[in-house]
């Protein structure tokens, strides 16, 4: 964050030279981008989209490494510390938490990170289940993964999914077992249909646009029915955790014996192992396919395979996924030709994500100037990103280095809305989405981030903002014994933030917020409300002005422009 | 909040030709201003959504040697699958109706079913048209689309149509209704999101969380002024800025319209909003503190000026895949805490006849085991609860059980299951909602309105009166 302070006060030293770029792209056009492409823009961000070009941009965040630091290691040496401090107290959710938001906020590799925050709302885990409470090392090496998977193929990141023993235990193919004539056991159905509804397929069969396919008899067509989930439910059994006695019984049912994901146990990070004897033998037929009877040798590991290559391979998933991804990082509502494109670009690079997402981010209808005028292009930003693009924005400063977020779930008091905390499998909110009573759903429009929105959630977020822009946010500490919260807005810190300054000038304050947080579309309106708001702040009352009252007046007027332009519905549409 | 009668004839329009207008629209004297108290007294309606579906297998039991040993034999492979018999400890809780109990963690819901303020409603479930095994296994029976998926059950049940849906069969009265309540805003709320059952045509729901009223932004001092960040004109500007359709785009003026309405609320009901009518609020229950604040508002009932009001309350984690024998019972103790909790208030307050509380789910499970869980099934059974309710009874016949057909997932010996043993619904949603919707004083053409398919049903006679008045 230093290094962020320091490349901010060079972003207001060079206000001049704003001719820029071989691609002429201008400093509002940068950090619209970036607010589509990253958890929000920074001066040096949009300063660098400027110099390189967008495709060059992407090019080059496509290369970035992984993390040093990953979420599981991270989250490692916390437990250690804590568990060090006191034998009976362990890392948690928490922990995964601070790790989501340290990378968020200050990771360079600011594509792969969204992605992932994008998957993680396609592929769902969450905390909220106990399952996922109590192994929140497991989560933590879920994120990892799909920041690992986020530019690899589908059908790579597809198997590292259900492979992974955090999905495992969330939709509970984690121990499912063959079915057995002698108890009446049936094979559990929980992730062979969400794989299918929710993961790749999806219910009716589209068009490579995105449209439905209509049937002979004028309906839409069903992709799968209740025996194709059981079929796939078979495939499902005989998965479970990587233990040192594996392929025991034992370690098919309790893995080392612990139900404490905080231990060091390997078989919460490892994907799941396959164990024959707990497979299913009898034929498995779902989706046109049919794997023979394997009474003689029953192959987790081959039924698996082939399961994934026939749902990787139907025609579904790149208007499926490409659908999704334009609606996490562009518009809630793409035309059918943008769909088309993007999934075209999906079939052309053998389903790999990065390149589909580098079509999602520079497809004409996305890059379009003439986008930020249209009434109905872009989408709500959900609350996280709304934070991370207000704290990107105007710097922040984290104490430890650990960025020790609280989690924001709560509706009333915070964002409704945490990292890994969607209340099911089905997330925070649905792509199809239409708010009710609202000229998006007059419009037969959809507005999925809406589903967050409500009387309560509204007031709760300008409430969270205003507090956190006084007094910082987060735990006071490692220890909780500090004397102010952990993470805090760099012109609480420093004196000399050059935001802090601009504040004598309301007029150039406000302007300078629209252009990196509203890419300078902030109605006139608006905009001359907030100056006059802002103006109206002066405490400097005797001649010379006390060094106490300029600061008052600077502080109180940075933060209320910032609590408007945050507040206001303009930046709350990302377009 | 007096409406016109061309403002109101305007509105009766959207539902249908004057013909087909209710009884007391049509009694009004030409030339007379309607009246907006259809209704002076009150009711209310809540819904208590078990979210993720609700094995009701392990729910309501038939407790007859002959269904009893079927349903051993559907889930024997855990045994924390199968409850014990009531002569066990820790077995299920016998009520005051032939062959039935209750999850043993139910003993609220056992008592209040003794008493004769709770009903069951057996193996309801979403229907276009009255099915039997055989329309099913012929496949002549038309079929709810989107069977067995969460997220289009869970707007089916709501909304009767998968996930889309625009508007709700609790908005949809509410729409009949809400003239009778002084401040509308209020007459349709959740505690737990969005939810579609809440949306009607014109009403709108607003959201409460158990923390009581958010006021946005600013802080009002002593002399009634607000401000932000202690300046007065920040809190003026906020303000308008978020709730004045300043901008064009219509997710702006969307979350503009949303906030103006927060604001507007919270002047109303936070001065309206009593503390807690009971004393403590059971720890730890989510469900139990959001049926507080319902009861917190139904208290407020008079000073808002309130008279049909609905309520949409929320249970998580009924999707019991897995570890099905602990998850089940802890979620069902929370929900019988819950009920407790919200009938002792009830009664504090005087209203227990006044409103009536009714489970709903996104489906019922399956009568096989999967191991140590259950999956997703179709029709199921529900409660339905309050001092009007006709209690002490099934509005409905239990299903019967079959046994599976060895090598297959097949219940051939029922008519009431299909695969895996999941019910085929007896009583369709259509049916229990007119039912609610009379209660709270609609009539047979306006339920009609709100349940196109209603008609289908030829309401069962032998099913009998859900509510004693």
């Amino acid at each position: 964050m230093r290094a962020l302070k320091r490349i901010l006060g060079g972003w207001f030293a060079g206000l001049a030279f704003q001719a820029c770029a071989a691609a002429n792209i201008s400093e509002a056009d940068a950090a619209r981008f970036l607010t589509q492409a990253t958890f929000g823009p920074t001066p040096t961000d949009i300063a660098h989209v400027q110099r390189i070009g967008y495709e060059a941009w992407i090019d080059e965040q496509l290369k970035l490494p992984l993390p040093a630091i990953s979420h599981q290691a991270y989250w490692d040496t916390r437990h250690r510390s804590i568990i060090a401090r006191n034998p009976k107290s362990r890392a948690g959710p928490g922990e995964v938490v601070h790790s989501f938001w340290a990378h968020a906020l200050g990771g360079p590799d600011q594509l792969r990170q969204r992605m992932a925050f994008a998957l993680s709302e396609i592929f769902v885990i969450s905390w909220a289940d106990n399952c996922i409470d109590n192994a929140a090392r497991s989560a933590a090496s879920y994120l990892d993964m799909l920041g690992r998977q986020a530019f690899d193929s589908y059908r790579h990141t597809i198997e590292a999914v259900t492979l992974h023993p955090a999905m495992g235990c969330y939709l509970s193919h984690l121990r499912n077992q063959k079915e057995d004539e002698s108890t009446g056991r049936m094979p559990d159905e929980n992730y062979a249909r969400e794989l299918m509804q929710l993961f790749s397929i999806g219910l009716y069969e589209l068009n490579l646009d995105g449209s439905l396919r209509i049937g002979a008899n004028g309906q839409p067509i069903e992709t799968y029915t209740a025996s194709d989930v059981a079929g796939l439910a078979k495939v499902m059994t005989g998965w479970s955790w990587d233990c040192p006695t594996w392929p025991s019984t034992q370690c098919f049912l309790h893995g080392e014996g612990t139900t404490d994901g905080a231990s060091s146990a390997m078989q919460y990070v490892r994907n799941m192992k396959p164990y024959q004897q707990f497979h299913a033998t009898s034929e498995k037929r779902f989706l046109g396919v049919e794997i023979p009877s394997q009474r003689f040798w029953p192959d987790p590991t081959s039924s698996l395979k082939l399961a994934l290559d026939t749902i990787a391979k139907h025609q579904n998933v790149a208007p499926f996924l490409s659908k999704q991804l334009i609606q996490r990082f562009v518009t809630s509502n793409p035309s059918s030709a943008y769909v088309q494109r993007v999934a075209q670009a999906y079939l052309n690079s053998q389903g790999n994500l990065g390149q589909t997402l580098k079509a999602v981010l520079l497809d004409a209808e996305a890059r379009s100037p003439m986008a930020t005028s249209s009434l109905t292009f872009g989408k709500v930003r959900e609350p996280i990103l709304r934070l991370s693009a207000v704290m990107r924005a105007l710097g922040v400063h984290s104490r430890t280095g650990s960025y020790l977020l609280p989690t924001t779930d709560d509706p009333g008091r915070a964002l409704g809305q945490a990292p890994l905390k969607a209340p099911s499998v089905f997330n925070f909110f649905r792509p199809g989405y239409v708010p009710p009573g609202t000229e998006t759903g007059s419009r037969h429009l959809v507005a999925p981030e809406m589903q967050l929105v409500h009387e309560t959630s509204i007031a709760g977020y300008v409430n969270f903002m205003r507090d956190i822009l006084f007094a910082g946010l987060g735990a006071h500490g490692y220890d909780n014994l500090a004397s102010s919260p952990d993470v805090q807005f760099s012109f609480n810190l420093d004196e000399n933030d050059p935001w802090l300054t601009l504040a004598d000038q309301p007029g150039n304050l406000v302007a300078r917020l629209n252009r990196v947080m509203t890419y300078d579309t902030l109605p006139s309106y608006t905009t001359s409300r907030i100056v006059s708001a802002v103006s109206s702040i002066d405490y400097r009352t005797s001649t010379p002005p006390s060094y106490q009252q300029i600061r008052d007046t600077r502080l109180t007027r940075l933060r209320s422009a910032i609590l408007l332009v945050a507040s206001s519905p303009t930046f709350l549409v990302q377009r | 909040m007096h409406t016109t009668r061309r403002k109101f004839l305007a509105r009766c329009s959207q539902y249908g030709a004057a013909s087909r207008l209710p009884a007391w629209a049509l009694g009004l004297s030409a030339g007379s201003a309607l009246s907006a108290q259809r209704h002076s007294d009150y009711k209310a309606l809540v819904c208590v959504f078990l979210q993720g579906g609700n094995d009701a297998f392990n729910t309501v039991l038939r407790t007859d040697n002959f269904s009893w040993e079927r349903y051993h034999l559907a889930r024997q492979s855990s045994t924390l699958l199968a409850l014990p018999p009531a002569d066990q400890p820790g077995g299920v809780l016998a009520l005051n109706a032939k062959g039935l109990a209750l999850h043993p963690k139910l003993p609220y819901l056992q008592a209040l079913f003794n008493n004769g303020q709770l009903a069951i409603v057996p193996n309801v479930g979403p229907l276009v048209e009255p099915i039997t095994k055989k329309s099913f296994e012929d496949k002549t029976a038309r079929l709810p689309s989107k069977l067995f998926s969460h997220n289009d059950q869970q707007s089916t049940w709501q909304a009767l149509a998968p996930e889309g849906a625009g508007t709700g069969w609790g908005g949809k009265m509410l729409d009949l209704l809400h003239e009778s309540n002084a401040q509308r805003i209020f007459s349709a709320i959740s505690t737990a999101g969005n939810a579609v059952w809440l949306t009607g045509q014109q009403v709108r729901q607003y959201q409460l969380t158990p923390a009581g009223v958010i006021k946005l932004g600013v802080t009002t001092d002593r002399m009634g002024m607000d401000r932000v960040f202690n300046v007065p004109e920040v809190a003026e500007a906020l303000k308008d800025i978020v709730s004045g359709a300043h901008d064009a785009h219509m997710m702006a003026r969307d979350l503009a319209a949303v906030a103006k309405r927060s604001m507007a609320a919270e002047k109303s009901l936070s001065g309206a909003l009593p503390r807690s009518p009971s004393q403590t609020v059971p720890a730890a229950n989510l469900l139990a503190k959001q049926l507080d604040v319902v009861a917190r508002c139904i208290a407020a009932q008079a000073t808002l000026g309130m008279h049909r009001q609905i309520f949409f309350v929320n249970q998580w984690g009924y999707d019991t895949h897995d570890m099905q024998g602990a998850r089940h019972a802890s979620l069902l103790e929370e929900l019988d805490r819950a009920m407790a909790h919200f009938h002792a208030a009830l009664r504090a307050l005087g209203k227990e006849n006044e409103v009536t509380a009714f489970t709903a789910s996104d489906f019922g499970r399956t009568m096989t085991a999967n191991g140590d869980g259950t999956d997703h099934g179709w029709g199921g059974h529900h409660f339905v609860m309050g001092g009007a309710v006709n209690g002490q009874r099934t509005w409905g016949q239990m299903p019967h059980y079959g046994t599976r057909v060895p090598g297959s997932n097949q219940f051939s010996d029922s008519d009431h299951q299909i695969h895996n043993g999941i019910l085929l619904p007896d009583i369709a949603i259509e049916e229990l909602g007119a039912e609610l919707a009379a209660w709270l004083g609609l009539t047979l053409s306006e339920q009609r309105e709100i349940f196109p398919l209603l008609s289908r049903f030829d309401a069962s006679t032998t099913r009998g009166q859900l509510f004693r008045t």
